[in-house]
């Protein structure tokens, strides 16, 4: 059986003898239990183990990379045949100054034997359940239950070692009734707080108002985002305006305004890797440790986060921040992974309460954040749970309407920002994660309706 | 074909036949991959990708299991199996629904994406002269920071068996290729691409794409077009006449017909995350999708096409059909469940990205049939109205219905001629009163075969190249500028 020491040292041998100046081996291995409901069925069931192997070797300052999903010593040899063979064909690189030499040791593991012994058997007597109640209450429930374990290792020819486990729970619901929708969702590294009954409650009392959904006039309303709604906007945030590519391309928003306000000071926003308040990740694609790294403190425009080339390239500092997305490697780019969005004062009832005429949001659809970059302008569409508040409190469900609003300004305008916050999960498979709060946005805009 | 991989598909057969299973089937899949990119001069990657695996799918009376394993030994084979009707058994004792999968005759088959120039035995040098010296001229041109080009490379060989006796193989060939320039002036930010966004234009074949793409001699043309989007003004607002360019049309036709059409969707598998369908099953044959000028068909055996195969990922043969036809609403892309569950039949949709995913509806290509105007003609006969080119940003609603796309570039047309051009052009407008207000679809002569390298579905996510077959078309009375 192959073990994580077993697995090291097949990576470190492969690491080290090979021919190259110098050799680095990012692994992450991944153990997925997957299950997919629609129409209070479970329609989908499945279970597999995978290896992302990523080689990247130096031969001289000419650098190769290969990628492959097998860690077995053959196809580790091939992979590096052809990791050096790239390297005798590229150019000479002149943002590689080598690899790491950090060694990191992360004291906080992630990691639950209760995510990763749940089998299907009991995660299907869990949902049958929930598919008897949603039955009994006239209510359809879709969405996925899937749990993960991942092992992150990093080897290379200096004798590096760093080595990461951790899992992950992801139970998404939407609960339709005749008219209306709702979500809501778990996602921990662990089963602590989990009680698949309030999942369902949460997400089914949004379809049981007595009134049907009304379409609501186009205009700008004072907005209440859930943190999920709030997540989506930071998904796209991240990739526009806080990763390398964003700041090397000019795109984003925070290019050119290191120290100027471009939100309001209540707003403070960062990646964090190490924070156990998200999920942890503690090194890059290169084995370099996280960094925290502030995008935007109290208002105040902050910095980008970068992987080493890019680092050299603009003459900063690698963050530890390097991302590879193995389907599409040409999309490379540092990307933060591990983000944060401050938590307020105020409660829900508070802010629901100061609303004279508005809306509150559960969940985005579709968000595209690349309308205009440098002032983060976004369109998307609301959906599962939308509401119009009037004079404090929550009046009926409200049709879905699409807002196109500059993000950069509307965090000019947040006027209560909840002391709660929660976990949202953030990209597929990955240790990565949004932790978000609710906040309220004056004057939001809304340019269209959902409708035939 | 890899022998190797050849006996541990037939021994994953018989066990599957042996079962007592309503249906198994058992798919290895070897992928190759490589792209080669460039920005500003630099080498950014040259990577090469390798992925190889097997998943075993069961239907063990009425709920599904599935098992994937990257490891292929014998032992690794029978033990996947064993997972996969474990998974099955163990939850069927919950299901209480039939499911409906209809047997069929064992299919046997191969199939190869035609090419004429392998883009594996084409050298890295070649390969990264071209992406270096491309982005090197578009960084090297007025007002522009930031140059970009990108060559990728798809290889699958795929092995497919099922309990019901069918063996296929098939290996497809995808590439494409693309540039970009970003620039600067006055405070305004601008991008151009060629020969699009998202990429490029994918399809099936070989380097003959890269060296029909002509890069290095288009990067004068993205240059001018940069800068005359630097000095131009924003596109104005209000109801207008636009005319849609292929690389524009692609998006239009994907997000507003190749999902909503998807019958997985629509029977609401995808709640979840891509959502649902307005083109419920009540509404099949019986609404107006688009204007009597529309029809839009998918066929996965067009030349080409970047979704063209043999066979999908659960062996149903290639097939052309009808989705709207002379504008009203006919056809559904599907699998075998899927269609079972409302009494059609399989049009043959069912994509995995991986070995490691279970197959779910998709695109293949889903094409706009010619109409029968010559382009010049559609531009003079246009008194008042704007030409819309190279999708920039797309978002639709989890029906398919309020979508709004920004877009690089607008022209003006006025009185039958091009004129200035606009920046950061936005149109929004609800599907079907889209389709309806189409009066004009150019003819064959205008029509090509665009694509996607990566339509995302499924929970989790699963990325997949899809191919779309496109001419310019002309819309009235649309919303230009965010607001409906």
């Amino acid at each position: 059986m192959t073990t994580k020491d077993n697995i090291l040292e097949i990576l470190q041998k492969s690491a080290t003898k090979n021919g190259a100046d110098e050799c680095e081996i990012h692994l992450f291995n991944t153990k997925r239990s997957l299950m997919r409901m629609a129409n209070n069925k479970i329609i989908g069931n499945s279970m597999d183990e995978n290896s992302e192997v990523y080689i990247r070797l130096a031969v001289g300052n000419k650098i190769g990379e290969s990628f492959s999903n097998s860690i077995e010593e053959e196809s580790l040899a091939e992979s590096i045949k052809i990791a050096l063979m790239v390297a005798q064909n590229a150019v000479p690189n002149k943002y590689y100054n080598g690899f790491s030499r950090e060694i990191i040791k992360s004291e906080n593991s992630q990691y639950s034997s209760d995510i990763a012994e749940l089998s299907q058997e009991k995660k299907s007597e869990l949902l049958k359940k929930l598919f008897d109640k949603a039955l009994s209450d006239n209510l359809n429930v879709a969405g996925c239950f899937n749990t993960q374990q991942s092992n992150s290792y990093y080897v290379n020819s200096h004798g590096i070692n760093n080595t990461y486990s951790g899992t992950q729970c992801l139970l998404n619901l939407i609960t339709t009734g005749e008219h209306l929708s709702g979500f809501s969702n778990y996602f921990d590294w662990n089963l602590k707080e989990f009680d698949i009954e309030k999942i369902y409650n949460e997400s089914a009392e949004k379809c049981r108002f007595n009134s049907l959904p009304k379409e609501i006039p186009l205009g700008a309303y004072d907005v209440i985002l859930s943190p999920e709604a709030l997540s989506l906007v930071l998904h796209w945030l991240s990739m526009i305006g806080f990763s390398s590519q964003s700041f090397e391309e000019r795109m984003s928003f925070l290019y050119d305004n290191y120290g100027k306000m471009v939100a309001g000071s209540n707003i403070t926003i960062y990646d964090d890797g190490f924070d156990t308040n998200g999920m942890v990740c503690p090194f890059d694609y290169e084995g370099r440790k996280k960094k925290k790294v502030y995008f935007i403190k109290d208002g105040v425009a902050k910095d980008f986060v970068f992987d080493s080339e890019s680092g050299i390239r603009n003459g900063k500092e690698s963050t530890g921040h390097r991302a590879i997305d193995v389907d599409y490697p040409s999309d490379r780019s540092a990307f933060p992974h591990n983000i944060f969005f401050t938590s307020g004062k105020n409660t829900i009832d508070e802010m629901v309460g100061s609303v004279k005429k508005g809306l509150y949001i559960t969940r985005f659809h579709y968000i595209n954040g690349l309308l205009n970059p440098s002032i983060a302008l976004m369109t998307g569409l609301t959906r599962d749970g939308t509401f119009y508040i009037e004079d404090g409190k929550i009046k009926y469900p409200a049709k879905n309407l699409r807002f196109t609003e500059s993000i950069v300004e509307a965090f000019n305008r947040v006027r209560m920002i909840s002391k709660d916050q929660k976990k949202c999960h953030f990209l597929d498979g990955k240790s990565s994660s949004i932790v978000a709060p609710s906040v309220l946005i004056s004057d939001f805009q809304f340019t269209g309706h959902q409708k035939e | 074909m890899d022998n190797k991989i050849k006996d541990l598909l037939q021994f994953g057969q018989k066990i599957l036949k042996d079962l007592e299973i309503r249906y198994g089937d058992i798919r290895f899949v070897h992928q190759n991959r490589q792209w080669v990119k460039s920005t500003n001069g630099d080498l950014e990657s040259l990577s090469y990708i390798d992925d190889l695996g097997f998943g075993v799918r069961i239907l063990e009376k009425n709920s599904w299991g599935f098992s994937a394993s990257n490891i292929l030994t014998y032992e690794s084979v029978e033990k996947t199996i064993k997972e996969a009707f474990s998974i099955s058994h163990s939850v069927g004792k919950f299901a209480k629904d039939e499911i409906k999968f209809p047997k069929r005759d064992a299919i046997i088959g191969d199939y190869s994406t035609p090419y004429q120039l392998d883009p594996f035995s084409v050298s890295d040098s070649d390969k990264i002269s071209l992406v270096t010296s491309s982005s090197s001229k578009l960084k090297d041109g007025k007002n522009i920071h930031t140059g970009k080009c990108s060559i990728y490379f798809f290889k699958a060989d795929k092995y497919f068996a099922s309990s019901e006796g069918s063996l296929i193989y098939q290996s497809t060939l995808l590439s494409g290729g693309s540039m970009q320039a970003i620039g600067m002036q006055n405070g305004i930010t601008q991008v151009r691409s060629y020969p699009a966004s998202h990429e490029g234009r994918p399809r099936c074949g070989g380097y003959e794409i890269i060296n029909e793409l002509n890069l290095p001699n288009n990067t004068e043309n993205v240059i001018h077009e940069l800068n005359e989007l630097l000095s131009a003004p924003p596109c104005p607002s209000g109801k207008q006449t636009v005319i849609l360019t292929n690389d524009q049309m692609v998006l239009q036709l994907h997000e507003s017909c190749g999902h909503p059409s998807e019958l997985d969707r629509v029977l609401g598998d995808e709640i979840s995350i891509a959502g649902g369908s307005f083109l419920t099953i009540n509404r099949l044959g019986n609404i107006k999708y688009g204007s009597d000028i529309v029809n839009i068909y998918g066929d996965a055996k067009t030349d080409g096409g970047a979704g063209s195969f043999g066979f999908d990922d659960e062996g149903t043969p290639a097939k052309r059909f009808d989705i709207v036809k002379n504008g009203v609403f006919v056809g559904y892309l599907s699998g075998r469940e899927s269609s079972a569950r409302v009494d059609l039949e399989s049009t043959g949709a069912m994509r995995a990205q991986s070995w490691n995913c279970t197959p779910v509806v998709r695109m293949t290509n889903v094409n706009l049939a010619p109409g029968n105007w010559k382009y010049d003609d559609l531009i003079s006969d246009t008194q008042d109205g704007l030409l819309l080119c190279t999708n920039k940003s797309w978002s639709i609603d989890d029906l398919r219905l309020n979508f709004q796309f920004g877009c690089e570039m607008a022209q003006e047309i006025k009185n039958g001629k091009l004129g200035r051009i606009y920046r950061d052009p936005i149109y929004t407008g609800i599907t079907p009163e889209f389709w309806n207000s189409c009066d004009a679809i150019c003819d064959k002569d205008s029509w090509e075969m665009w694509g996607l390298i990566s339509c995302g579905k499924g929970d989790p996510m699963q990325s997949m190249h899809v191919g779309h077959g496109v001419a310019p078309a002309r819309f009235n009375n649309v919303q230009v500028g965010a607001k409906s």
